[in-house]
């Protein structure tokens, strides 16, 4: 185990060194979330006016939890990308020549895009509040949210480099991480409260782990704590990183090249 | 004899139709520097892609430092320094995080990877770059960091796949000067797979010819180089359509150990060239054809494959 947190740790610094030599990519990878919010925050600024949205609150507040989310969606699925390139440059190789444990290769990449994550989940919410949008829940609510983005970004990471382990093809990785998102994506609670889509809609969004850290992170930035919500939301998102695991570590056990 | 290091034995190895490897026996011994030599797709990569446990076997066995590939994967791997045939560092990293990055895999403790990671930039002359991108170096420099790589964790032995293919010249003299270096001085075995005559001969203690998946002939260079038998004398005429005749002759004379027409010039193996060259030019003179130019040389490992296959290595 010890072992395995050594390599782990060994290519977790491979990423951080990779990040520190393309400032473009920390710039957009920061701003990227800023521009949703904006964008997003004053595209749907009437939407409040619609019935059934909760009331007294502005559309900005509403939109965060999903912004985050949606931050979170993206960063995990694109988790994989780098493995593409080390799989054709042959680093891959390379590391599987050696005695480390290939499940190393998964966790150096998943202690990465959660820091991703969490910075980036962090800066959102600081950009909301100098926006003006207060977390109900205070500073322990932000923790909170912070979590959640941790926990579901690790599912989502581990599809997509399941997924990279998998597809010899970038375009049908990516065709395939596209497909995946834009259902993840609109069958969930991002953009309007789900009393206010089609029942069938509803009901699909229902399943799907994204509504529950939405529904979640949202309820601690509009009203406060609510244990039903956040215990569903452990819930689902815990099924859903477990059965992924489950998926990779199958694929991981056979041969990757 | 000591323990060999490596045993390979009947490997069998198919990608679909096609049978990469074909029964083929291998041995490495420790401290000796083993050249396999053959054309492209001969089945050296593939061979050295089970040894280093990245390909599984379809049958046979195969054994490094005393350890079954299919069984004991990590072991074999802690044994082996693999230099990839296309360069695989982290263009994005600095040479020395390269190494640094590589260190930790195999575990090497901090002080300890330090102090290797400054002796092995000496070795492969980059510590003045150390700390650049590897993006920016040469191919023969990156080849150079991707050696150092390998020799990390002082394996006990290190497998060079084609190692100067692609490389200038200068730069594959002086990665064969490494290879010298790190065998006289660190005693390591080294498994070099080459389709270079001159590196296989210049370098290896032995040399292992493999042809179509099968080991064709072993031996050391000059071993293998006397079977062909003395000397290799190449005559090229005038006018290439009067050959036939003259090789007839040649082949009836009893110095004359094996004579072929390649190339469009008239090969000729024998023991005692010096006797039979006045030879050759008194027939040709008889059949009144024009040599144009006769040369005789010491055989090269080129001659052991063409006599083993019946093809040249290159063609071409």
């Amino acid at each position: 185990m010890t072992g395995l947190l050594i390599e782990a740790r060994a290519l977790t610094m491979r990423w951080f060194w990779h990040l520190k030599r393309e400032p473009y990519n920390i710039f957009f990878t920061l701003t990227q979330p800023m521009i949703w919010l904006l964008l997003f925050g004053n595209l749907f600024e009437r939407a409040r006016e619609m019935p059934g949205f909760p009331s007294g609150t502005d559309y900005l507040t509403f939109m965060t939890a999903g912004v985050v989310v949606m931050t979170v969606l993206g960063n995990g699925m694109a988790g994989g990308i780098p493995l593409l390139f080390d799989r054709e440059n042959g680093f891959l190789e390379k590391v599987l020549a050696t005695p480390a444990n290939r499940g190393s290769i998964l966790l150096g990449r998943i202690f990465y895009i959660v820091a991703m994550t969490l910075a980036q989940t962090l800066l959102m919410l600081a950009v909301a509040y100098l926006m003006g949008v207060r977390v109900r829940a205070g500073l322990p609510g932000v923790g909170m949210i912070l979590l959640i983005s941790l926990l579901f970004t690790i599912g989502l990471a581990v599809v997509s480099l399941t997924l990279a382990f998998s597809l010899r093809e970038h375009g049908s990785f990516f065709a395939i991480i596209g497909v995946l998102s834009l259902p993840l994506f609109f069958l969930s609670s991002a953009l309007i409260p789900l009393n206010l889509v089609p029942n069938w809609m509803r009901a699909a969004a229902m399943l799907n782990p994204m509504t529950h850290a939405i529904d979640a992170s949202r309820s601690l930035i509009l009203s406060g704590w609510d244990w039903r919500l956040l215990g569903r939301a452990f819930g689902y998102i815990a099924a859903f990183d477990l059965a992924m695991f489950a998926l990779c570590y199958r694929r991981l056990t056979r041969p990757l090249l | 004899m000591t323990e060999p290091l490596v045993v390979v034995r009947s490997l069998v190895k198919s990608f679909g139709p096609v049978r990469a490897v074909d029964g083929l026996d291998l041995t490495v011994f420790p401290g000796e520097i083993l050249g396999l030599l053959g054309p492209n797709g001969a089945g050296k990569t593939t061979t050295i892609r089970v040894l280093v446990t990245l390909v599984a076997p379809d049958a046979g066995q195969v054994t490094v430092a005393g350890h079954d590939v299919s069984r004991s994967p990590r072991d074999v791997r802690r044994a082996i320094g693999y230099v990839r045939q296309e360069i695989s560092v982290d263009p994005y990293l600095s040479a020395r995080e390269n190494l640094w990055v590589y260190g930790r895999l195999f575990h090497i403790p901090g002080p300890t990877l330090k102090s290797r990671i400054e002796e092995l930039l000496t070795l492969v002359e980059l510590s003045d770059r150390a700390n650049e991108r590897v993006r920016q170096f040469s191919g023969g420099m990156k080849k150079r960091l991707d050696i150092a790589c390998g020799l990390m964790h002082r394996p006990r032995l290190l497998i060079l796949d084609e190692p100067t293919l692609g490389v200038d010249v200068q730069t594959r003299h002086r990665i064969w000067d490494y290879v010298r270096l790190l065998w006289e001085r660190e005693g390591i075995t080294v498994l070099l797979a080459t389709n270079y005559l001159d590196e296989a001969d210049r370098l290896s203690s032995r040399v292992v010819i493999v042809d179509r998946g099968k080991v064709v002939a072993s031996g050391t260079p000059e071993a293998l180089k006397a079977e062909v038998g003395g000397d290799v004398i190449s005559v090229r005429l005038a006018s290439e359509s009067s050959g036939e005749g003259l090789l007839e002759r040649l082949r009836a004379m009893p110095q004359v150990g094996h004579a072929f027409i390649a190339g469009g010039q008239i090969h000729i193996h024998a023991s005692h060239s010096e006797k039979l060259i006045p030879e050759i030019m008194r027939a040709a003179a008889d059949l009144r054809v024009a040599i144009e130019e006769l040369a005789y040389r010491k055989p090269s490992l080129d001659e052991v494959f063409l006599q083993h296959t019946g093809r040249q290595l290159r063609e071409g």
